[in-house]
């Protein structure tokens, strides 16, 4: 029996699934699963958080029903050799051969039966969306995630959906980020949800997602990105998000800096404290000052000469948390929100279409 | 409140739900929960398919929280009033100490019983004797059963297991016997290496496996070895194993064996002061019933001969455990233990021969002396029949790289160590 695939496509194929796939070498799970139905074929890989699956048209075949499974490592190593522009599998029982002009391979079929059986899930759409904006939304929250053994739902991404907009956070716990994208494009549509996904799963999904629109729906268990033939499925973190909105500053002092200048200030004052911890207060004149030392007993002050603040703001919290922020955002300028020293304070900024709020808890003296 | 709900209900639903409605005999507040009891299973069933998610959202927009709804029908209280008696409460997630040796176990436990057969499925457990595995399996039963008792939770260990499948093929029960363990929401199967080799029992209990799956039912396991390293179990069930989570637990480090005799010593009522808490983590690095066994039996003797536990009272009890480790911890006692363990004769072992039969455990043996005793280079050499200490130095590098590389191998190494003196206690020199 045979197979023949655009060797494009099944190369593109297979480094998603190599994505996906298990790396535990004993595991069923490092292999793809191939189902051939008609004139297509279904390839899916998976470990314990992600799944991906696609189909792609056979270009000429000789067996019309057939499931089998190999190892997507030593697989996709095999096609990658390939430069003919289609490749073609010659199934046997025990094996597949594969022929090139210049190599011949002979990979091992392993028991598709090990594979365990989809489970039927009653899902729900909840958008139709560009998976940029997924991707952006990624972005800019992933790194506020933490890696927390007891508590998942540090890690992960939580997805509020509303008919109207979108916001991701994430928080590990002692920072949070929130990115909302306020204004859906015309042929986006939402609805009412609210999910929470691994960060690995996030970060497969920001490789394996392409340009275009996405459907998105909803399991019990699972949430399911659909585009042009392929599937990328993840489990969702069965935990509940913190009511971060509870502890979300009143507005005591708002200070509006230029982004640039608070990165400048932070980025010069961590010279010497590279552990991170930075203090940001008045002076005597009013003006917004960033200060920190180290245990060799060395000082470094850096001032905003055009920033004025009343003398009650004092705080210490982590400059390289604050920094990973400023990195992502591109606006102009960052607002600073400030209650009191023991409050967290807030970050934020308008990166049209996506309002960020960043959240560090402060550090007590 | 009550009648708000209802209201919105009728709105939603129309007077057609008063039907069910109003056979809620009884309503009581729980904490978070409301709980409603309506006289049986077939009300109870109704009400939760077509009407408890409305109700839950129509109680969060009242209440402006979620309030959990839990149905109960009193056919079902009168049979279940009482947990399985092979259960014991005393098994908690509270008082499980957690440290890095068992954190991801400890989480995975927890999130399983909180969500059955929603978050790993299968769920498999392993690691040596004594590290609290089957404590694991008690605090999953008893926090699941907290959640909801509702649900139906079986805890067996697979020897268990084979008995009663014995038993039923025997009295030609089998329908019953597939049916207890086929329609259960959660089964807890301790020790599922005892099934290796039992042909019998592993095709039923793969079909059992494959049920439950299927129907998202939960299935936890434990076990002394990964499932790559349970021998005599066929590919398809070892592959089934690995189709959830798999997480180990490994012996506490020194930090997480003071929490335990801390907590251990606070339950057994035995007052005991830091310097010895700390005398004792040191010295007992192995597991947790070990650590159980020393302080009771300090305790016991504390109390019998009426004297305070103090240091040196505590290092005089210790000695003996120490002293019994040490004469079994010989050259010789692990040479034959490790070559037993990989069927080869010990002449083998200590001869020149190179298959990679007998190179592989040779190898292990030296590893393992050099680690767990104070035997110097010259006298290994020479109980192995070596001419160079570079041999034993290499042999002990090899088996080092192989540990850091590969966690299967890293694994079966910890297993031979763990399990070194109670092998060595069975062996006649």
């Amino acid at each position: 029996m045979f197979i023949e695939l655009s060797t494009k496509e099944l190369k593109k194929t297979l480094y998603n699934l190599s994505l996906t796939a298990s790396k535990d070498k004993n595991s069923i799970f490092s292999s793809t699963l191939i189902e051939i139905d008609g004139d297509e074929v279904s390839l899916s890989s998976t470990n314990l958080t992600t799944k991906f699956k696609t189909v792609i048209k056979i270009s000429e075949a000789d067996t019309q029903q057939l499931t089998l499974c190999l190892n997507t490592e030593k697989l996709y190593n095999t096609v990658k050799q390939i430069t003919e522009e289609h490749t073609k599998l010659n199934i046997t029982d025990k094996t597949i051969n594969i022929l090139s002009s210049h190599f011949k391979a002979q990979l091992k079929r392993e028991d598709e039966t090990l594979y365990p059986k989809p489970i039927k899930e009653e899902k729900k759409r909840v958008a139709i969306i560009e998976s940029e904006t997924i991707k952006k939304l990624i972005y800019f929250t992933a790194f506020s995630s933490g890696k927390n053994n007891i508590n998942q739902e540090y890690n992960g991404i939580f997805f509020k959906l509303t008919e109207n907009n979108i916001t991701t956070i994430a928080t590990n716990g002692y920072r949070l980020e929130e990115t909302k994208k306020a204004e859906l494009d015309s042929e986006e549509e939402l609805n009412e949800a609210q999910f929470l996904i691994d960060i690995d799963g996030t970060t497969l999904l920001q490789h394996l997602l392409e340009n275009g629109k996405i459907t998105i729906n909803i399991s019990d268990k699972n949430i399911y990105f659909d585009h042009n033939n392929k599937e990328i499925q993840i489990r969702l973190i069965q935990a509940v998000f913190p009511d971060y909105k509870a502890i979300i500053p009143e507005i005591k002092e708002d200070i509006i800096v230029k982004t640039k200048e608070l990165r400048d200030a932070i980025n010069s004052v961590l010279i010497i404290n590279p552990k991170g911890f930075i203090n940001i207060s008045s002076n005597k004149e009013g003006q917004l000052k960033f200060t920190s030392n180290n245990e060799e007993g060395e000082i470094m002050d850096y001032i905003l000469n055009e920033v004025r603040v009343s003398d009650t703001i004092q705080f210490t919290i982590n400059g390289k948390y604050v920094i990973d922020f400023l990195k992502l955002i591109q606006s102009e300028h960052t607002t600073i929100t400030f209650n009191n020293k023991n409050s967290p304070i807030l970050f934020s900024a308008i990166n049209e279409p996506y309002h960020h709020k960043y959240m560090v808890v402060p550090i007590n003296d | 409140m009550w009648d708000k709900l209802c209201d919105e209900l009728y709105k939603q639903y129309g007077k057609e739900c008063d039907v069910w409605i109003s056979q809620i005999t009884e309503k009581k507040i729980e904490g978070e929960n409301l709980i409603l009891f309506v006289p049986n299973l077939f009300v109870q069933k109704w009400i939760e398919n077509h009407y408890l998610d409305m109700m839950e959202k129509i109680l969060e927009k009242i209440k402006g929280k979620k309030i959990k709804i839990k149905i109960k029908n009193s056919e079902y209280i009168g049979k279940q009033s009482k947990k399985k008696d092979n259960i014991s409460k005393k098994y908690t997630f509270d008082n499980f100490v957690v440290g890095p040796n068992n954190q991801l176990a400890y989480a995975a436990s927890y999130a399983v019983a909180e969500h059955p057969g929603e978050a790993y499925n299968p769920l498999f457990i392993y690691g040596g004797v004594g590290l609290g595995k089957t404590h694991l399996l008690h605090a999953i039963h008893n926090h699941a059963y907290n959640i909801n008792d509702n649900l139906n939770i079986i805890y067996i260990s697979s020897e268990e297991f084979t008995n009663e499948l014995i038993t039923s093929i025997q009295n030609k029960t089998m329908s019953e016997f597939r049916n207890k363990y086929r329609n259960i929401d959660l089964l807890l199967i301790d020790d599922i290496q005892f099934i290796s080799g039992k042909e019998r029992t592993a095709e039923e209990f793969f079909h059992t496996f494959n049920t439950l799956y299927e129907g998202q039912r939960q299935i936890v396991l434990t076990s002394d070895n990964p499932p790559a390293l349970i021998p005599d179990i066929e590919d398809r069930l070892k592959s089934r194993f690995n189709w959830g989570l798999i997480v180990d637990i490994q012996p506490p480090e020194f930090e997480t064996r003071i929490a335990i005799i801390k907590r251990k010593a606070q339950f057994n009522n035995i007052e005991i002061s830091n310097d010895v808490i700390n005398l004792l983590a040191e010295y007992i690095d192995t597991n947790v019933r070990e650590i159980e066994g020393v302080l009771i039996k300090i305790g016991a003797y504390s109390s019998i001969i009426k004297h305070p536990i103090d240091i040196e009272f505590a290092k005089n009890v210790l000695s003996e455990e120490i002293a019994y480790k040490k004469e079994k911890l010989s050259i010789e006692n692990i040479q034959q233990v490790i070559a037993d363990n990989y069927h080869i004769t010990l002449d083998n072992m200590l001869s020149r021969k190179r298959n990679k039969e007998i190179i592989k455990p040779r190898k292990i043996a030296i590893y393992l002396i050099r680690k767990l005793t104070n035997h110097s280079l010259s006298e290994i050499k020479l109980k192995f029949n070596i001419n160079s200490h570079a041999t034993i130095i290499h042999a002990v590098k090899k088996i080092e790289n192989s540990i850091q590389k590969d966690e299967v191998f890293r694994h079966e190494i910890e297993n031979l160590e763990k399990n070194l003196p109670i092998m060595s206690k069975n062996k006649h020199l």
